[in-house]
């Protein structure tokens, strides 16, 4: 058994464990102690990866528990996609521990903070390295607890505590029918080991028969509920009440990016019927958030839209059947959309808990390090070349074309479009124009504890398009193209001109509705005081800016007839089941408890004859 | 039958039972028969018919002390009595696991000499305290 | 004669002696010292048979004494419980108002009683054993000198531990009368042919009374609830937890070493008491207020589903079944879990009732805000209790119900023991809850002063609290010893 990757998982809970139960008062020892697992695990891994081969895929199993035929594995599985997941979610967990301690130096409640945080770290990393189903739905639903915990971290503001729930319950909806998923996948395999379970499928292609797609659409269930696609996406833009880096790391780089990593990690399992679906939801989630996106004012939820647009570009990349280019582009955006939010964090702080962009403004002379930084991350979010989001979200669009599924593909040029026009908006209005609020004014730039994070993240936003991300995934996927690549200098210069020798159309449209985008918002915002926008568009605005009326819709849809149901329900429970059966029963048992009480008296004579008769009754009972 | 022999072998003693309780009964039944029966008055009647009139209890007080040293010299009482079959007994066996017996009865011993040390300690043995 | 054998025993006698003689030279502040010392030595003791011992096929003593994995699992179980019971009674120290020294002298006695029973082959050492046990318990029971209650527990176990005790001597001679046999090998071999003889087998039934009254199994059980109520709580822990294990290592080697064939016989016998006490243990538990009264009750149901595992080992040995010992690795097994919930639940009991009015359930309220560590503790040993995952407690009543359930479908009555198992199990849960909603939400808290508790009753908490997670998550290593031990039993 290898214990390395043993030592990775249980580092950051061996760190929630002893800071929840020793170090509650320990501010310090707290963070050091969560933030040194997190980096030992990087660490561990980086040594792990360069010491064994991405591939083929291993598993390291102990047997947790055996009784007669009835067993249960408890294992780790080590391949190049869990591999490079574990480097990715270390490295940039890491980062935002470090910029944590910053940002959450003067919280009273920093220890519980850090404990949850490195809770969430081992769910997270128990996710990438789940060998079977029941493995990846426990620290699935983990992760949703401890994301639980993040959201309402403040939990004295209501909207937290609202949101929190909102969140937990909202992926609970798509939990169960993951969970239905993993029964059906049970009944038909018999097994829930993913290596086993792709053995039998290449064994018996037609394991599967008619349930195949009704399967596939289960399990998608739960990508749906954690990865905030449409239409359980309304919880990702509230859980932005969480403390910053909580949303850079959790519903920004990582946990969101769950669904889609469970999607690469079953794509066997997917039919072609289902991955059209699957295609189609991503691509309308993409679309749709970043329409909604354009109107919002909270920074924060400019971002999250932005978040939910991207997972459904990556949703749109496992339905076009190209898991390497989705896994690609989920490394590059947990890079820069990292960034950006941390980048939002450092201003956040420096506007004193100020959200709202139009408050904002002229912040590019007093926070150089933010603005630069941010500015990188913005690049590489609109797909610029040579940032590394342009190298990842091309090939998704170029996919499209290769497919010729026109469709998605004017979709995912159309959004390339609207996420420039409003990231730019944003940076705009944000570092441009004149002082929007006195805050603004006496801004100031952010410790170097918080500044270094962003300075690494923006290196790695820059460059790791063309580090060779998607060639190490392509070793999991080899259908994909990406494989026969050079490596070292030459594979760097060779993936910098790559999408436009491999697919020039989606590389050169891609960067036209990019510049269009910037232009438009340069022309609208460019030292704008006000939104110009709504006056323009009129309802359409207040529709965006009131995201669809998701929420509302929702509200009436379900929400209300759910209360009936349960009002119904709550009847029915106070007066047929608790009055009549469970008060039925308890005053049944109870009568007899007290009956049974008589024969105690407490009187020894009275103990000691029945003592006899119990010797008489024995006697009689086995001797007869 | 293996269980009525076994019985048999009591009968003596559930003879002698019944003897002595037919002696004591008819040495009780016969005195009343054959004694001769003298005058009653309420002086002869009582316990004596010098000295004293009786008054009082019957029995003394006794300190606690005696009951804690009486139980006291019961537990080292059995230990010595202990010892003498042990003396006995083994007579034969000390050629050959001399060591082995001793040792049993030494940790017995080493046993009861803690009891003796704590039963002092707790000044069991004080009278006037 | 291997006296090496003895290891456990004499190191144990020989701790209790030294503490009896330290105690009278040391002075009265510095006696709570004793405790930890005395748990100190236990756990070199217990370290010392985890690393020295291995199970010996060799007996010891003229056959009377045997060193096998049942032995050593139960000793190793015992000084476990010893240790924590000492550092409770350490803490109770001021509670007590003299002789704490031999306090802890008495406890590693009765550790020395429950040794010598987890090694007896023989009916001599089984009774010796269980006096030893038993009057010691007679003055554990009634310490509290001054306080009524513990008197009346001391009194009443007394008295109720005479009267089983004079059953089980006189079924010992009985049987010894009929088959001249006390040894338990020797017996097992010509017990068949005393198959039909009645006189042979109601000797054994009134051994088996005298153990049905150290487990309190029905209908030997009603003095536990007056006992575990009146007695200090140290004492009620250790009674709860290494006189009934004791009572069942005992019952295990009797009904399974010394005469298996006739145990075959008394299956139905055993389905019987077994569903009685589950029954009665948790309906008498529902109308309770005082805790310990409470867990006194919830200890009789305990040991129903305990004898539910030995009932299901009773029938694997007329028809050879795949895996006979399920039933015994699973009585062993629950005890395992059993041993972390019941100390936990008494440690808690122990520290908070000294800052709480009285004994009822209600005075519990606003635990949880007075101190979170005590009250996630009873929780989560209610929780363990009543039978819940991912606790000690389910996966214990889990491998139960299983080994009794594979006996089946040749024997019906198997099903509607489970059922009255699973019945009692629902049962239970309402009391079990009854002390944790006292504990998190009853309104009537009066005090909400915290609580400060000692960094060794923390650690013995957290210890706790480990072990039944441990247990529960991880069964596999308890399981495989259990399974291990087991094999010592002719099943």
């Amino acid at each position: 058994m290898n214990t390395l990757p043993w030592l990775i998982l249980l580092l950051p809970l061996g760190a929630a464990a002893f800071i929840t139960l020793f170090a509650q008062g320990n501010r310090k020892l707290s963070a050091g102690l969560s933030i040194a697992a997190v980096v030992a695990g990087f660490v561990l891994s980086l040594v792990f990866v360069s010491s064994n081969p991405w591939e083929p895929a291993r598993e390291s199993t102990f047997t947790w528990l055996a009784i007669g035929g009835f067993q249960v594995d408890f294992g780790l599985r080590f391949d190049a996609l869990s591999l490079l997941m574990v480097l990715v979610v270390t490295g940039v967990a890491g980062v935002i521990h470090i910029y944590s301690w910053g940002y959450m130096k003067d919280d009273p409640g920093v220890s519980r903070y850090f404990a949850c945080l490195s809770l969430f770290t081992f769910s997270m990393l128990g996710i990438v390295l789940a060998s079977n189903f029941i493995e990846l739905f426990i620290f699935w639903e983990l992760v949703g607890v401890s994301s639980y915990l993040l959201i309402g971290f403040w939990f004295e503001r209501p909207a937290a505590a609202d949101a929190g729930k909102k969140a937990f319950l909202t992926n609970r909806l798509g939990d169960f029918g993951f969970l239905f998923g993993i029964l059906m996948v049970w009944t038909i395999f018999g097994s829930l080991n993913f290596s086993a379970l792709q053995e039998k499928l290449t064994l018996n292609p037609g394991i599967l028969g008619g349930a195949a797609t009704l399967i596939g659409l289960l399990l998608f269930c739960g990508a749906v509920g954690k990865s905030a696609q449409f239409p359980l996406h309304v919880w990702l833009p509230d859980a932005m009440e969480g403390p910053t880096p909580v949303s850079a790391l959790i519903h920004a780089a990582t946990m969101v990016a769950a669904g889609v990593y469970m999607l690469c990690r079953i794509f066997f399992l997917l039919n072609p019927p289902s991955l059209e679906v699957i295609s189609w939801i991503g691509g309308f989630t993409a679309v749709l958030s970043a329409v909604i996106a354009l109107q919002q004012d909270d920074i924060k939820r400019i971002l999250a839209y932005s978040t939910l647009s991207q997972l459904g570009y990556m949703v749109m990349g496992v339905g076009l059947q190209d898991p390497t280019q989705a896994m690609f582009h989920l490394t590059t955006h947990a890079f820069f959309k990292a960034l950006l939010f941390l980048g939002a964090g450092s201003v956040i702080i420096a506007m004193h808990h100020e959200q709202d962009i139009w408050k904002m403004g002229a912040l590019r002379g007093k926070m150089p390090v933010t603005f630069w930084t941010f500015l990188a991350g913005t690049l590489a979010l609109s797909a610029v070349w040579p940032f590394s989001g342009f190298f990842s979200k091309d090939a998704i669009i170029a996919q499209a074309l290769s497919r010729q599924n026109y469709p998605l593909f004017v979709l995912g040029i159309t959004v390339a479009g609207l996420t420039s026009f409003y990231m730019f908006r944003l940076v705009f209005v944000v570092f441009f124009g004149g002082e929007k609020s006195a805050p603004a004014g006496h801004a100031q730039e952010s410790p170097q504890g918080m500044l270094w994070p962003l300075r690494i993240l923006a290196a790695f936003s820059i460059i790791g398009g063309v580090i060779g991300i998607e060639t190490v995934y392509g070793l999991r996927f080899p259908s994909g193209e990406a494989q026969h690549m050079l490596s070292g200098w030459e594979g760097v210069w060779q993936r910098l001109w790559m999408p436009f020798e491999h697919s020039p159309g989606a590389a050169s449209v891609g960067l036209l509705a990019a510049a269009i985008g910037f232009l438009a918002a340069f022309a609208l915002y460019w030292k704008a005081a006000a939104d110009p926008l709504p006056t323009k568009l009129g309802a359409l605005s207040r529709a965006m800016r009131d995201r669809f009326y998701f929420d509302e819709i929702y509200e009436a849809l379900f929400i209300r007839p759910h209360d009936f149901l349960a009002a119904i329900a709550a009847w029915f429970d106070r007066w047929i089941i608790a009055g009549v059966a469970v008060r039925g029963t308890h005053g049944t048992t109870e009568l007899l408890g007290r009956a049974l009480r008589l024969v105690q008296t407490g009187n020894l004579q009275t103990h000691a004859i029945i003592f006899a008769l119990g010797v008489a009754f024995l006697l009689y009972f086995a001797l007869r | 039958m293996e269980e009525q022999s076994q019985l048999a072998q009591y009968l003596p003693v559930l003879m002698l039972g019944v003897l002595a309780v037919a002696f004591s009964f008819g040495m009780l039944v016969v005195s009343v028969i054959v004694g001769k029966k003298g005058k009653r008055s309420p002086i002869k009647d009582t316990a004596y018919e010098c000295g004293m009139l009786p008054i009082g209890e019957g029995g003394g007080r006794f300190s606690v002390k005696f009951y804690l040293v009486a139980m006291l010299f019961i537990l080292f009482d059995i230990e010595v009595v202990f010892l003498y079959p042990w003396a006995v007994v083994y007579r034969e066996m000390l050629k050959q696991n001399g060591g082995l017996i001793l040792g049993a009865m030494l940790s017995f011993l080493g046993i009861l000499f803690v009891g003796y040390i704590y039963a002092v300690k707790k000044r069991a043995f004080d009278w006037k305290s | 004669m291997n006296l090496a054998l003895l290891s456990h025993e004499w190191l144990v006698v020989a701790l209790g002696l030294c503490l009896l003689v330290a105690d009278l030279w040391t002075p009265a502040s510095a006696r709570r010292i004793l405790g930890y010392v005395a748990a100190a030595g236990l756990g070199a003791i217990l370290l010392y048979s985890l690393i020295a011992v291995r199970p010996e096929l060799q007996p010891a003593c003229g056959n009377m004494y045997v060193l096998d994995g049942l032995a050593l699992f139960f000793k190793r179980f015992f000084l476990a419980a010893a240790i924590i019971v000492l550092l409770m009674s350490a803490e109770f120290f001021d509670r007590l108002q003299a002789g704490i020294g031999e306090f802890y002298a008495l406890v590693l006695f009765a550790l020395t009683g429950m040794l010598f029973a987890a090694s007896a082959n023989d009916f001599a050492l089984l009774f010796v054993s269980l006096e030893l046990i038993t009057v010691t318990f007679y003055v554990l029971a009634s310490f509290q000198r001054t306080r009524l209650n513990s008197l009346e527990a001391g009194v009443k176990y007394l008295i109720m531990g005479a009267l089983s005790t004079s059953f089980t001597v006189f079924g010992i001679a009985l049987v010894y009368g009929i088959s001249r046999k006390l040894n338990f090998n020797d017996l097992a071999a010509v017990a068949p042919q005393f198959g039909g003889n009645r006189i042979f087998l109601f000797g054994l039934l009134l051994v088996l009374v005298g153990l049905g009254f150290k487990i309190a199994a029905f209908p030997f059980q009603l003095w536990a609830p007056d006992v575990y109520q009146g007695a200090p709580s140290p004492t009620t822990a250790f009674l709860a937890v290494g006189s009934k294990a004791a009572g069942f290592v005992l019952l295990l080697r009797v009904l399974f070493v010394a005469v298996p064939d006739i145990t075959a016989q008394w299956s139905r016998l055993l389905i019987v008491i077994s569903g009685i006490t589950i029954l009665y243990g948790n309906l008498c538990a529902i109308p309770q207020r005082n805790i310990k009264r409470l867990l006194g009750y919830s200890s009789i149901a305990h040991a129903g589903y305990m004898l539910l595992g030995i009932a299901a080992s009773a029938a694997t040995i007329a028809n050879t079944t795949q895996n006979p010992g399920a039933g015994a690795a699973a009585v062993l097994y629950y005890l395992g879990g059993y041993l972390f919930a019941v100390l936990g639940a008494f440690t808690v009991i122990c520290l908070a009732l000294r800052h709480v009015e009285n004994e009822d359930i209600p005075a519990l309220a606003g635990l949880g805000q007075r101190s979170p560590l005590l009250a996630t503790t009873l929780t989560l040993a209610m929780v363990s209790l009543a039978g819940i995952p991912p606790l000690a407690g389910f996966f214990g009543k889990f491998l139960l119900f299983k080994a009794a359930l594979a006996q089946g479908p040749a024997h019906p009555a198997y099903y509607w023991l489970v059922a009255a198992a699973i019945a009692g199990v629902v049962i239970s849960l309402w009391y079990y809850f009854g002390v944790v909603h006292a504990v998190y939400w009853s309104k009537e808290a009066a005090n909400l002063s915290p609580i400060s508790i000692s960094r060794t009753m923390r650690a013995t908490l957290y210890a706790c609290v480990a072990g039944m997670f441990f247990i529960g998550l991880c069964p596999g290593p308890l399981l495989d010893c259990a399974a291990e031990a087991v094999k010592a039993l002719r099943l």
